[in-house]
């Protein structure tokens, strides 16, 4: 405990951490993904899917688990960016470095970005704010139809850019971090170096352009409701 | 050829300090940086005033003293070059030019364009080397490293120094500086004892000094007149990490400051 | 008056052995009862600090940049010589101790040769320990190289900066000491006076030059690790910042200054391009192993080198010197280059370079054998001249390189004033009238590491240990002749930039107190400095304030006295009626070769300072050769 005390207590070690919860969530991002991507199976997987998580005993301690992650990694975030303010508070007159760090210089933002996009998803598909009239709905198999939910929501322009502004921001942040996550956890090396910058921007497409296939697909009307039943009765 | 330099004046730490313009014209593309500066100066002291402060001393790339940002480029915007070795003929010309001292929070400015680099010392008394006192070694030939091996730690040696990385850092970070040092030792078989407690101390003498922490932006491998290469610090975080999981120095209180009597 | 150099009795070889022996010791708790500055933070003073620090005493060591890690020690390219004879080639501690004591052309001290070659061999030791990442072999084992001639392999090197990597070895000792407490480090501290009290040397004053305030700091012993004074010629391979001051300001406290005259210049150096040029950069002499140096045969041809026909270039040292050719020593060589270029044949702009040329090796060779040979060196070149030696012949010229004259010491490495040491380049003993290649770091190491740590505990044995105070009458008045030497910088208020002034006094040694000499140009520079000493006390700007940073006061100080010690410089040179190593006087010679005159010359001049308008006097110590036969080198 001690040992982890002082190393939360050094710079390199809130990095490591930053490293560490930031790898977890992506975990959960990815998983998420997987999950998600069931929706091109058919209605009925995703519904199941959807289903089995809700009755999941394991449901609210992962959730309050992600959520507790989430909330150390942008307190350490808060942290570092604080105390690197700090370290240089004097400007130079001149700036001299042209070619692009948009991505790293704005990396606080690209964070505060997915943050909110992620405060409006949960509110949004979620809790259901915004789609209560769909939330009545029931698959044949007596399941909340989330496939339903899904393809209503995503079938007029407005959620679709919502989202997809949303996945960019998300794309920025994780195409910057993961090589710095390499580089904190102590794995980048030279002679690993161009797997490992291939590996960043390669995992990042995957993950922007996983989710984006389901707006799109919803939009473009790649994807329809089968089967559309009435509201269970009251 | 003609430029106008504009150069940080500042008379004391406590001074606020502006830019100030100087021209100067019909210089050879030969001349480098700083005797561009040298000539500003004698033009200066020819009207009696006092001349703009700034470090240099070898003039040939080695000592690490000079420490200007020069058009927001710490050392210019040559690659691989300090400020000594920066000529003019790789400026344009009419070109303004703008100088200003290293700005870091742990590097406070002492006089114009003069700063104080004193915290980087302090790192490597933390334990920037191997502890043997003089007399106590073996014969040279008596512990073999790899040739390979030994260039690397090679590169790593070749730091001078100058803080370059601190100054081009948006964070003032050191930890270029200080994985170099910890690298070309932890790579060398006489490094080994020492290995975790060193780490341990360089990186918490780094944090106790005010320097910021990396957020990848690797702007100081970029301005790093030696090319230390950016893969250094994640060897940094790495021997930092094993020291903090295993070493038995981590244990012990943290050491800050210099013994004094 | 009688120096004696205090040099043990017995054969060579064991005269180190017995002076340990008879050294007087000091018990661990005595020792950090006693106090020791040291100036200068290159190998010599880093490592000397280090390893008295490490022994115990209270040490407080002084440097003027910002950082000890940046003295000019740092800037030595090419390695360390050590009698290791790990190539089985022949070496031996004799063998060094002779191509040492041979190439410093008979004019230094037998037994401290021969004691350095002793322990070069422990210094290579000490570094490998430290981490000094040297070059090795595949097999993992230390990467030898001749060096300069040499016949047998015995030159440690990192790269092309073995400088670097030594000082970087004898900071980081250092460092632990600062950080045990053991060393008080006074970084951007210059030292202006020695304080000398009934002749023993008490202390020194210093400037802190970010606060400007004197300080006196007592010890009681004072080193002196300052370096050289190559600067003096203004244009030089040396740190801007190396200056005289230290070893000048001792040597009018009483200490005596030996073999002024004894100066090296390199003949491979980068050339002057344009006048407001800062520095000369030393390109290593190993370039001239494959390049063939050659100026046009007539005055003022002004066509590029490439449309010069073979017939119309002089490859002058081929010519004069059949034997050695491009590989002759480096006196005759920067000698050769000095002469063609005064008959005006000079290349370049400002018409003061000879040309290197490498297109006959690209030709037999082909270009990736001479990129793998001089890759690097080839690329620094491009960097500072924007010509490409690849295409275009290097123009190369000599430049001020290395100073063997220093404060005179004894054995022990201390000078005549009782507590006074002087070790590294700061001192004259070990180059004679000329230094071979690779043995600079190997002095300044030596010196440091194992030399004074030894003698040092010797005097101080015989010192009453304890506070040392700090508020005598000699303090007191150091502290005020410091004072008013600012003073009078500052009340000059004129409108010559110190740094022209520089150039000029640097003008005036070269062409009269360069590589070659004179009896009348030597009188001429003695005439100029004098009005040129004037026009500093009437015209120099020393602008700026005392009690802050102020650059421009460093310089003049520094400037003020190399125009006094440039006086000293031109006397010894005058009076040594002789041609030897580095100083050659045009009087005394046998057709182009030095010659040396034994029966008369075969001593140390060492110069004691009698007040500002009395001449200095000139003291003798016999060099006694009982090993070796001084030999006559011929170069044709």
């Amino acid at each position: 405990m001690f040992r982890l005390i002082r190393l939360l207590n050094t710079s390199i070690g809130k990095k490591l951490l930053m490293a560490v919860t930031g790898t977890l969530l992506l975990l959960f991002v990815i998983g998420h993904l997987i999950g998600n991507l069931t929706i091109f199976m058919s209605q009925n997987a995703l519904n199941s899917y959807a289903h089995w998580l809700q009755v999941n005993p394991m449901l609210w301690p992962v959730r309050l688990g992600l959520i507790f992650i989430l909330l150390l990694h942008i307190y350490t975030a808060v942290k570092l960016t604080r105390s690197n303010q700090h370290a240089r508070r004097t400007r130079y007159q001149k700036s001299g470095f042209h070619h692009s760090l948009f991505f790293s210089k704005h990396i606080v933002f690209s964070g505060l970005g997915v943050l909110l996009f992620i405060i409006f998803h949960i509110n949004h598909l979620t809790l259901g704010n915004g789609i209560s009239e769909l939330l009545p709905y029931l698959d044949p198999k007596g399941n909340p139809d989330i496939y339903g939910r899904v393809i209503h929501t995503f079938s007029t322009p407005l959620y679709p850019l919502l989202y997809l502004l949303g996945l960019i921001v998300l794309g920025f942040h994780l195409n910057h971090i993961l090589r710095g996550v390499f580089q904190s956890l102590g794995f980048y090396h030279d002679n690993y170096a161009p797997f490992l910058d291939f590996l960043a921007p390669a995992l990042t497409a995957i993950m922007v352009i996983g989710f984006a296939l389901i707006p799109l697909a919803a939009l473009s009307g790649l994807l329809t409701p089968t089967i559309v039943l009435p509201p269970y009765g009251p | 050829m003609n430029f106008t330099f504009r150069i940080w004046r500042q008379r004391t730490a406590a001074d606020k300090g502006q830019l100030v313009a100087y021209p100067v014209s019909d210089i050879s593309s030969d001349l480098s940086f700083l005797e561009v500066i040298d000539t500003i100066n004698e033009t200066l002291s020819s009207r009696g005033e006092e001349t703009i402060a700034f470090d240099m001393d070898c003039r040939e790339g080695i000592c690490g003293a000079c420490s200007l940002v020069i058009n927001g480029q710490p050392h210019g915007p040559e690659k691989e070059t300090t400020t000594c070795q920066l000529y003019m003929r790789h400026f344009s010309d009419g070109e303004t030019i703008t100088v200003e001292p290293y700005r870091a929070d742990s590097f406070p400015v002492i006089r114009d364009l003069v700063v104080d680099r004193s915290p980087l010392e302090r790192i490597i008394q933390a334990g920037g080397y191997i502890s043997v006192h003089t007399g106590e070694a073996g014969d040279a030939n008596a512990t073999l490293i790899p040739k390979h091996q030994a260039e690397l730690a090679f590169e790593a040696a070749s730091c001078i120094g100058c803080g370059a990385c601190v100054a081009a850092c948006p964070n003032a970070s050191a930890m270029l500086f200080v994985a170099a040092k910890v690298t070309q030792l932890a790579l060398l078989p006489q490094g080994q004892p020492e290995r975790l407690h060193r780490v341990i101390r360089m990186a918490e003498t780094m944090d106790h000094e005010g320097f910021g922490n990396c957020s990848n932006h690797y702007l100081c491998a970029e301005a790093c007149p030696k090319e230390i290469p950016i893969s250094l610090i994640a060897r940094l975080n790495r021997e930092f990490l094993a020291a903090a999981l295993v070493g038995q120095e981590f244990l012990e209180p943290p050491h800050h400051s210099v013994h004094h009597e | 008056m009688a120096l004696n150099s205090r040099t043990p009795t017995g054969p060579l070889a064991e005269k180190w052995d017995r002076c340990l022996d008879q050294l007087q010791l000091i018990g661990p708790n005595r020792k950090p009862k006693f106090r020791v500055i040291i100036v200068g933070s290159g190998l010599a003073g880093a490592s000397a600090a280090a390893t008295l620090g490490e022994l115990g005493y209270k040490v407080d060591c002084f440097c003027f940049q910002d950082s000890p890690r940046r003295a000019h020690s740092i800037a030595a390219q090419g390695g360390i010589n050590a009698a290791k004879n790990y190539r089985n080639d022949g070496d031996s501690i004799h063998r060094l101790f002779y191509d040492t004591i041979k190439g410093g052309d008979f004019r230094s001290r037998e037994a401290n040769v021969y004691r350095l070659a002793q322990v070069s061999g422990n210094i290579i030791d000490q570094c490998v320990a430290q981490g000094v990442p040297f070059a090795r072999e595949y097999g993992g084992y230390l990467d030898n190289r001749s060096f300069g001639g040499a016949l047998v392999s015995r030159t440690f090197y990192a790269r092309g900066q073995t400088g670097q990597q030594l000082l970087l070895g004898a900071y980081g000792a250092l460092s632990r000491q600062i950080h045990h407490g053991k060393v008080r480090m006074h970084s951007r501290y210059e030292m202006l006076e020695l304080v000398v009290e009934q002749g023993v040397a008490k202390g020194i004053i210093t400037r802190n030059l970010v606060t400007g305030e004197i300080e006196r700091h007592a010890a009681h012993a004072v080193v002196l690790a300052s370096g050289g004074y190559s600067n003096v010629f203004n244009l030089t391979t040396n740190a801007a910042g190396c200056n005289v001051t230290a070893t000048y300001r001792a040597w009018r406290k009483g200490a005596f200054f030996a073999n002024p005259c004894f100066t090296q210049i390199h003949p491979t150096c980068t050339p002057l391009n344009h006048p407001q040029q800062s520095k000369l950069t030393l390109m290593s002499e190993s370039l001239r192993n494959h390049g063939r140096i050659w100026v046009p045969l007539r005055v003022g041809d002004e066509r590029p080198p490439q449309e010069i026909p073979e017939s119309e270039r002089d490859y002058y040292l081929e010519r004069k010197y059949p034997a050695y050719g491009n590989l002759s020593p480096r006196d005759i060589a920067s000698r050769a280059a000095k002469e063609v270029c005064d008959e005006g044949r000079g290349v370049g702009a400002m018409k003061r370079s000879v040309y290197l040329d490498f297109d006959d090796a690209i030709h037999e060779l082909g270009s990736d054998a001479i990129a793998s040979h001089y890759g690097n060196l080839f690329q620094i070149y491009h960097q500072i001249t924007a010509e490409d030696p690849y295409k275009v012949p290097m123009r190369i010229y000599p430049a001020p390189h290395y100073t063997m004259g220093g404060l005179w010491v004894d054995y022990h490495l201390m000078s005549n004033l009782p507590g006074l040491f002087v070790i590294g380049e700061a001192n004259f003993s070990d180059h004679g009238a000329n230094r071979l290649g690779a043995s600079a770091l190997m002095q300044g190491l030596a010196d440091g590491y194992f030399i004074l740590p030894q003698t040092l505990g010797h005097y101080l044995a015989q010192q009453k240990s304890g506070p040392v105070a700090n508020n005598s009458e000699a303090f007191r008045a150091s502290e005020a002749e410091a004072i008013e030497k600012i003073a009078r910088l500052q009340a000059i208020k004129g409108r010559t930039s110190v740094a022209s002034l520089h150039r000029e006094l640097g003008e005036i040694m070269w062409n009269y107190c360069g590589m070659s000499r004179t009896a009348s140009g030597l009188q001429q520079a003695l005439t100029e400095i004098e009005a040129l000493k004037e026009k500093f006390w009437s015209s120099a700007c020393v602008c700026g304030d005392s009690n802050n940073l102020s650059q421009s006061l460093e310089r003049g100080g520094r400037v003020a006295d190399f125009l006094e010690f440039a006086t000293l410089m031109c006397r010894d040179a005058l009076t040594r009626e002789e041609s030897c190593g580095g100083h050659f006087r045009e009087e005394y010679q046998n057709e182009g070769e030095a010659a040396r005159n034994d029966r008369d010359f075969a001593h140390v001049a060492a110069w004691e300072f009698c007040g500002d308008e009395i001449p200095p006097l000139r003291h003798q110590e016999p060099l006694l050769f009982e090993t070796v036969t001084p030999s006559v080198r011929s170069y044709k």
